[in-house]
C-alpha cells in the first residue's frame, strides 16, 4: 500500500448538466446526473485508476476535478486549496500545477497551430519561458516524449495517432505540472502503440514525480499502471481499493461482473472462468434507479436495494464499497 | 500554390465556355424576341424582319453562336438590342462600378457587424444577449429589402430629412482609377441608406453563421485543451476558436460577393441607383440577348474568381488544406 500525503481530495462532487427545452425561453426540465456525489483522494506520487463503462461519467469527473466544468456541488481540494472557490486569475495560476491528457488525440490538438505553438503556448502564458528559451524548452519536451525536435514546425494532421498523443503529453508536461488527469490516453490508439504510450507515461511519472488520475474502461491497462483503482457506475463510485485487493477480492457485484469479463493469461484458470453476464442496458443518468443504482442489473439484488441507497464506506483496510450485501 | 492557381484559372475557361453556351441556348429558347415591341406598340412585320437581318438574327442559331463567341474572344460583347446606340461593353462600363462599389461597402458593413454580433451571441449562448442578437438577426434576414429600403427612406429621408430620397446624385466627373467615384460627403449622403439596406441582410446572415460555427468550435476538445493550458478566456476565443470557426463564413463570402457586387434589382430600383442590377432583370424581359449574355458572363467570371479566392483563404485558415 503506497502511503504519502494527499494531493487531491474530492468531496461530494456532483456534476449535473441541465436539460432545457423551449424555443425562446428555455425551461429547465431535468438534469443529466453525469457525476452524482462522489468522494475520493489521490496521494502524491500515486496513480489512481478510474474505470467504468462508457458514459458512466469518468471524463466528466476528470474535467470537473480540473474545473474545466464548474461542479454543481462538492469540493475539490488540491494541495489543500479548494479549487471550486477559485476564479479567473487565481484558477489560471493553479492550472499550471494540474494538466489533462485527452481521450481523442485527433480532436484535442488545434488543427491550425504548429506543434511548436501547441507545446510552447502554455510556457508563454504562464511566463515560464519565451523567445529562444521557449524554443529550447519545446525541443527538450519533444525529446522527452520521444519525438524528433525537428517536428516543431509541423501541424498535428501530419502525425499518426500515437505521435499526436505524444504531442498532447509534451503539451501537458510543458508547465511542469504535479498532477495529470489521463483521460483514456490510449483508447484511440492501435494496440501496438498503446504499450509504448503507457510505458512513456510510467517513465515520466518516475522521472518527474507525477501524480495521475488514470481513466480507462479497460481493466487490464488500469491494473498495470494503477496503485489504487476506483470503479464507477452511472455517476457513482461503487468500489475503491488497492489494485491487488480489488482484482483479487472484488466485493461489489458490478466489479465482479467487470472482472469476470477479463480473460486470464493462465489457460487453466481461464478455462474455469465464469462470466457474469449483466442483463439489460445501463439506465439513463437523467432518471437513475432508486436505492442502489445497480439494482436493475444486479445478479444478487435483494429487496432493500430498491429503496435504500447503500453507503460508500470502508469494508476494512481502505477497501471502500457501496453495497448492502457487504455492510 | 502558384501552379494550383494557374491550373484553376485554366480550368475555368471551359467552365465559362459552357456557361456561355448554356445562357445562349436558354435565352434563345424563351418565347418572343427582342423586337416584338417598341414601347407599347408592336412593330410591323417588315420592320421586325429588317431589324433581325441587321442583327444577324435570321442566320441559323449555330452561326449566331459562332459569331458571338468570335466577338467574345476579342472582348466585344456586342450591341444592345434595346438601347440602340449602346454596346453591352458600354452598359457594363457605366453601371458595374456603381454596383460594385455599393456591393463592397455593404459587404464590409455586413462583416463589420455580422462577425462581432455572431461572436457575442455565441459567447453568451442561451443568455439574453444571445436571444437579443438572434432575434435581431432573424428580423434582419426576414425583412426583405423591398420593405426595409422604403422604411429607411421614410424615416431618414422623408421624416428626418437627413438624406436625399430616391436619387443618385453622385459626381462622375472625377473618378479614381478611372471608375471609382470619390467617397466624399456627397457620395455618402446618397450611398448611406442603400448600403445600410443591403448590409443589414448580409450582416444578419453572417452573424447567424458565425454564431452557429463558433458554438460548434467552442465545444471541440482542443478548446478544452486551450482552457486546460490556463489561457485567458479571451485568448482561447480569439486565437483558438475564431479562426477555426471562420471557415464556413469564408465559404459563403464567395457567392455573397459575386451576388452583391453585380447589383441588386430591388435596392437599385428603390433608391434610383443607375447600377447593373436592373439589367439582369430587364434584359431578360426585353429579350436583349447580348445584355443577358454579358451580365451572366460577368457574374460567372466574378463567381469563379471569388471562389478561387475563397479556396486560397482556406489554405491560410486551415493548414490541413494544401494545394499543389
Ligand atoms: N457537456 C455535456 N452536456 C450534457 N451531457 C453531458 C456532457 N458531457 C457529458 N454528458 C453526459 O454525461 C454522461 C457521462 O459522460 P462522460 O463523458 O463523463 O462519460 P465517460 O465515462 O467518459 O464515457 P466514455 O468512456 O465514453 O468516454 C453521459 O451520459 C453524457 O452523455
Ligand atoms: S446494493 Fe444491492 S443491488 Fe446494489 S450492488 Fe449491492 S446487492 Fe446489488
Ligand atoms: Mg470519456
Amino acid at each position: 500500500m503506497s502511503q504519502g500525503d494527499v494531493l487531491l481530495d474530492v468531496q461530494g462532487l456532483k456534476m449535473y448538466f441541465p436539460i432545457t427545452e423551449g424555443i425562446l425561453i428555455q425551461h429547465h426540465i431535468g438534469d443529466v446526473k453525469a457525476v452524482d456525489d462522489i468522494s475520493f483522494t489521490v496521494r502524491r506520487g500515486e496513480t489512481l485508476g478510474l474505470v467504468g463503462e462508457s458514459g458512466c461519467g469518468k471524463s466528466t469527473t476528470g474535467r470537473a476535478v480540473l474545473q474545466l466544468y464548474r461542479p454543481t456541488a462538492g469540493h475539490v481540494y488540491f494541495d489543500g486549496v479548494d479549487l471550486t472557490t477559485l476564479k479567473g486569475e487565481e484558477l489560471r495560476r493553479m492550472r499550471r500545477r494540474m494538466q489533462m491528457i485527452f481521450q481523442d488525440p485527433y480532436a484535442s490538438l488545434n488543427p491550425r497551430m504548429t506543434v511548436g505553438d501547441i507545446v510552447g503556448e502554455p510556457l508563454e502564458v504562464h511566463g515560464i519561458a519565451k523567445g529562444k528559451e521557449k524554443l529550447d524548452r519545446v525541443a527538450e519536451l519533444l525529446e522527452v516524449v520521444g519525438l524528433n525536435p525537428y517536428f516543431v514546425t509541423r501541424y498535428p494532421h501530419e502525425f499518426s495517432g500515437g505521435q499526436r498523443q505524444r504531442i498532447g503529453i509534451a503539451r501537458a508536461l510543458a508547465v511542469n505540472p504535479e498532477f495529470i488527469v489521463c483521460d483514456e490516453p490510449i483508447s484511440a490508439l492501435d494496440v501496438s502503440i498503446q504499450a509504448q504510450v503507457i510505458n512513456l507515461l510510467e517513465d515520466l511519472q518516475a522521472q518527474f514525480g507525477l501524480t495521475y488520475l488514470f481513466i480507462a474502461h479497460d481493466l487490464s491497462v488500469v491494473r498495470h499502471i494503477s496503485d489504487r483503482v476506483a470503479v464507477m457506475y452511472l455517476g457513482k463510485i461503487v468500489e475503491l481499493a488497492d489494485r491487488n485487493e480489488l482484482y483479487e477480492n472484488p466485493l461489489h457485484p458490478y466489479t465482479q461482473a467487470l472482472l469476470s469479463a477479463v480473460p486470464i493469461p493462465d489457460p487453466e484458470i481461464e478455462a474455469q472462468r465464469q462470466r457474469i453476464i449483466l442483463k439489460g442496458d445501463v439506465p439513463s443518468p437523467v432518471n437513475p434507479p432508486s436505492g442502489c443504482r445497480f439494482h436493475t442489473r444486479c445478479p444478487v439484488v435483494i429487496d432493500v436495494c430498491k429503496e435504500v441507497e447503500p453507503e460508500f464506506k470502508d469494508a476494512g483496510g481502505g477497501h471502500y464499497v457501496a453495497c448492502h450485501l457487504v455492510h | 500554390m502558384t501552379k494550383y492557381i494557374i491550373r484553376r484559372l485554366l480550368w475555368n475557361i471551359p467552365v465559362l465556355f459552357l456557361i456561355a453556351a448554356t445562357t445562349f441556348g436558354l435565352s434563345r429558347a424563351l418565347p418572343g424576341g427582342p423586337f416584338d415591341f417598341a414601347g407599347d406598340r408592336s412593330l410591323p412585320e417588315s420592320v421586325r424582319e429588317n431589324l433581325k437581318r441587321k442583327y444577324n438574327l435570321d442566320a441559323p442559331i449555330y452561326v449566331q453562336f459562332a459569331d458571338y463567341m468570335m466577338d467574345l474572344m476579342r472582348g466585344d460583347l456586342g450591341p444592345s438590342f434595346r438601347y440602340r446606340n449602346q454596346t453591352v461593353n458600354d452598359i457594363l462600363k457605366q453601371t458595374f462600378p456603381i454596383s460594385f462599389q455599393l456591393g463592397i461597402l455593404s459587404l464590409a458593413l455586413g462583416l463589420l457587424i455580422g462577425i462581432p454580433a455572431g461572436i457575442i451571441a455565441a459567447l453568451n449562448h442561451n443568455q439574453w444577449l444571445d436571444y437579443l442578437s438572434s432575434f435581431v438577426a432573424i428580423l434582419g434576414v426576414s425583412i426583405p429589402n423591398i420593405v426595409l429600403g422604403p422604411f429607411l427612406i421614410w424615416i431618414f429621408a422623408v421624416k428626418l430629412g437627413w438624406f436625399p430620397a430616391a436619387q443618385w446624385g453622385v459626381d462622375y466627373t472625377e473618378l479614381y482609377f478611372g471608375f471609382i467615384p470619390p467617397m466624399n460627403s456627397d457620395f455618402w449622403s446618397h450611398a448611406a441608406l442603400p448600403t445600410i439596406t443591403l448590409g443589414t441582410a448580409l450582416s444578419a446572415s453572417i452573424a447567424r453563421l458565425t454564431r452557429a460555427s463558433l458554438l460548434q468550435v467552442i465545444r471541440e476538445d482542443y478548446i478544452r485543451t486551450a482552457r486546460a493550458k490556463g489561457l485567458p478566456e479571451r485568448t482561447v476565443i480569439i486565437v483558438h476558436a475564431l479562426k477555426n470557426s471562420l471557415i464556413p463564413v469564408v465559404t459563403i463570402l464567395g457567392p455573397l460577393f459575386a451576388g452583391v457586387v453585380t447589383g441588386t434589382f430591388v435596392v437599385e430600383q428603390i433608391f434610383g441607383i443607375p447600377g447593373l442590377g436592373r439589367h439582369f432583370v430587364q434584359s431578360v424581359t426585353n429579350r436583349d440577348y447580348p445584355v443577358v449574355m454579358g451580365t451572366a458572363l460577368l457574374y460567372s467570371v466574378l463567381l469563379v474568381l471569388a471562389n478561387l479566392f475563397v479556396d486560397i483563404a482556406y489554405a491560410w485558415l486551415d493548414p490541413r488544406i494544401r494545394y499543389d
